[in-house]
């Protein structure tokens, strides 16, 4: 099968590849003035993102951002992504025209790996020698680095301190409208004559039946004999590529097995074969380029330093914690003024309305309904900024790979391993992209268990909820005279959602069936300030989408809510209490005898139901619950409301601390936002592992919030 | 006064019935988005999930 001519294109195509945390993302920012998530820890781009530019010369081109990779050999969902896309460049289908080498100049030898691969591919290669600012001016020759690896240019750079960005364009401009776009390898790989006269037949069908270059024909040979997940890539690669024929297929298969074995019989493993090749041939151009290697180790000797206090067995984890317990303190701390700002500027907001309108339908749904429930909401949105500024911080800093790797050995007693740390800890801000993040997981059922868990991380959404249940309920006193009560109540729902994640990690991974072990090598970045824009534009991007949130589906939820609480309009004998006899009340109270003996009555329990759309919605449906029960024309304190309701018949306070702890603890374990079981079954491809989440989940928040009330009022609460 | 309560009814009612239909279909686009492939949004799912391949 001969590859076909490449389809006509007006658009000049350009990927950028390299390895993890290479700063592909920055670069690929730069050229394109978009916003994509950047980090400093590996793995933070999971997925093909792509953005349009228009070159110095007028062309239009289209920058292709693929996850990061050490090699074209696949390992984890990320990885194949990028070796199913160079498998179809190698079949002429979405060929790009230039590919943008990124590779990390502090270690350079681990990024040439992959440079070296992707000139194997015909393909114009300029290399993006990021990360410069880190390297000691003159240590590496990149012209001579240029000629030893053939490639049309090295240009010298640093995303972070945005320099050598215009030095990149102009070459694409050149690369763009040059005509010869091959080029040749100036130093071939130094292949034994035995293995070479053994891997004969599989370069043979590669070169026959593929019309591959020689070269091509001996790299994709060496690849496929690595890893049988590099020859799965013929069988089927997608939409545009339906893998090679069956029968040459069957033939690659084949002659696999043969050269494996032959390979045994001279004392070589197939699977390091590649990898050694290559690492001889990047020593070699090493000690020509780089003048002194141990001079660009500097700033890892610091990071080192930094380590042994960060991630010692004994402080490391002390650290963390009360790195934890600060950032949620200040969450209390800092937010409450703006907080306040917010609040008094909705109810001025809702004054204004009551003054200025006439009365009626209209104006009791924009007050009761719309800046009651979405007001309530938007108070929040400080806390949620500051908890999403510290942990960015913490990710861009570089110590959220530390606790990746302090985890690592708890992970692997409860069945993962220290890569499903990352996914988890970002499941702080937001299940969802920790379920995407996943993809890193080379391992089904490692990453099949994280994504299960993965919920049980206290997600942003909830914070509304416990941050209103603790102002109201929990005393705000010290113990010791420092540490916050509420503070540590916030603290301890993120540590139960942890550990209760951890333990169910393990009872999952004994009935999940092994589909092969992951093993975690992850690369250690360097401490790094953070880049400020970075954290201020994720601060920015999590706000939006919090106030998106609030102007859609909790505005849309809040005005039916006020519907269905306001309707059928009560008798005044029953005027009293006349959201209990709305539908909303009748919903309620269809529900109660349910999570009674959780202590939750019928208005928690309409919150129960509408939170399945959000968990933040809880706090918009109280709030407006409450601004329809008032009878006077005045704006609702939804926490001041909670503290003071008194159920009728008792004349006691409805709710009290014991009832806040059950359901702040609900909801740590309560399957609630339905965009997270969406992309569950998504990523699962299957409707079986969302529903067995929010089966399992349901019957924990129950169990928990049960023995908690009851528990708690046994022993006389 | 009576025509102004009418109209604030009838703006009401639009109101919610748009919030209704904004649900439902929120709702129905939450579970029937297309599976998309982990590359692109665009992109059908292929087997990238069968990673029980023998390395």
């Amino acid at each position: 099968m001969a590859p076909n001519s490449s389809p006509k294109k007006e658009v000049f195509r350009i990927a950028l590849l390299g390895n993890p945390n290479s700063g592909k993302t920055a670069i690929f920012n730069l050229l394109t003035k978009l916003r994509h998530k950047v980090s400093n820890y590996p793995g933070v781009t999971v997925e093909q993102k792509t953005g349009l530019i228009r070159l110095k010369n007028g062309k239009m081109a289209e920058v292709i951002d693929l996850p990061g990779t050490y090699s074209l050999t696949p390992e984890s969902l990320d990885e194949k992504i990028v070796a199913e896309e160079v498998t179809k460049w190698i079949h002429n289908i979405n060929k790009p025209d230039v590919i943008i080498s990124v590779v990390d100049a502090s270690n350079l030898s681990r990024n040439l790996y992959l440079t070296t691969q992707l000139t194997d591919l015909g393909i114009p290669v300029v290399m993006a020698l990021n990360m410069m600012d880190r390297v000691k001016s003159g240590t590496i020759d990149h012209h001579l680095l240029k000629e030893k690896l053939g490639i049309q240019s090295v240009i010298p750079m640093s995303a972070k301190q945005k320099w050598g960005v215009d030095q990149l364009l102009e070459q694409l401009v050149d690369v763009s409208e040059s005509s010869a776009k091959d080029q040749s390898f100036m130093i071939p790989l130094n292949i034994p004559s035995q293995v070479s006269e053994v891997l004969e037949p599989v370069t043979d069908l590669f070169r026959e039946h593929m019309g591959y270059s020689p070269r091509l024909a001996v790299a994709q040979a060496l690849r496929i004999i690595t890893r049988k997940s590099a020859l799965d890539l013929y069988s089927n690669v997608g939409t545009d590529f339906e893998g090679i024929d069956p029968t040459i297929f069957e033939k690659l298969s084949s002659v696999r097995e043969n050269f494996i074995q032959k390979l045994g019989i001279l004392n070589y493993s197939h699977r390091i074969l590649e990898a050694t090749l290559r690492y001889a041939l990047i020593d070699q151009i090493i000690n020509d380029v780089q003048a002194d290697r141990t001079k660009v180790l500097n700033e890892v000797t610091r990071s080192e330093k930094l380590d042994r206090i960060l991630t010692h067995k004994w402080l490391g984890p002390v650290i963390f914690i009360s790195i934890m317990y600060l950032i949620f303190q200040s969450v209390f701390t800092f937010a409450a003024g703006p907080m306040d700002w917010i609040d008094a500027l909705m109810h001025r907001l809702g004054e204004t309305i009551l003054k200025t309108m006439e009365s009626g339908m209209l104006r009791d749904l924009i007050v009761d309904g719309v800046i009651g429930g979405v007001g309530a909401i938007l108070v929040f949105l400080p806390q949620i900024l500051i908890l999403v500024f510290f942990l960015t911080i913490l990710e861009d800093s570089g110590y959220m790979a530390r606790v990746a790797f302090m985890l690592d050995k708890m992970m692997t007693k409860v069945g993962l391993h220290g890569r499903s740390a990352l996914p988890l800890i970002s499941g702080y801000a937001c299940a969802i992209p920790g379920i995407m993040a996943s993809r890193t997981i080379d391992s089904w059922k490692e990453r099949l268990i994280t994504i299960l868990i993965l919920p049980l991380m206290s997600c942003s959404a909830r914070l509304p909820v416990y941050t209103l249940l603790i102002g109201a309920f929990i005393p705000a006193t010290t113990i010791g005279g420092f540490i916050s009560l509420q503070g540590l109540v916030l603290v301890f729902m993120y540590i139960l959602g942890t550990g209760v994640a951890f333990i169910l990690g393990w009872i999952f991974s004994k009935f999940i069936p092994v589909q092969g072990k992951s093993s975690f090598v992850m690369e250690m970045p360097p401490y790094r300030f953070p880049i400020m824009g970075s954290v201020f534009h994720q601060v920015f991007t999590r706000g939006k989408l919090f106030i998106k949130n609030a102007g859609q589906i909790i505005l849309a939820i809040s005005i039916v809510l006020w519907f269905i609480a306001s309707f059928p309009k009560s008798p005044d004998s029953v005027n009293g209490n006349r959201v209990e006899h709305s539908y909303a009340g009748k919903l309620g109270k269809l529900v109660e005898p349910i999570i009674e003996p959780l202590g939750f009555d019928w208005k928690i329990g309409i919150g129960l139901i509408t939170s399945f759309a959000a968990r933040e919605v809880m706090v918009s449906t109280l709030a407006t619950l409450y601004s329809v029960e008032n009878e006077d024309d005045s704006v609702v304190h939804l926490s001041e409301a909670l503290v003071e309701d008194t159920d009728p018949d008792t004349g006691k306070p409805r709710y009290n601390i014991l009832i806040a702890l059950s359901l702040m603890i609900f909801y740590v374990f309560a399957a609630q936002c339905m965009a997270t079981f969406a992309v569950v079954k998504v990523e699962t491809n299957s409707w079986k592992w969302p529903i067995f989440m929010i089966c399992y989940m349901s019957i924990l928040a129950y169990g928990s919030s049960f023995l908690v009330y009851q528990g708690g009022r046994w022993l006389g609460y | 006064m009576e025509k102004m309560m009418n109209i604030q009814e009838v703006i009401a009612a639009i109101l919610g019935i748009i919030a209704l239909i904004f649900i439902v279909k929120k709702i129905f686009t939450e579970f029937t988005r297309p599976q998309s492939s982990s590359k692109c949004d665009k992109c059908p799912v292929t087997k990238e999930f069968d990673n029980k391949a023998e390395f």
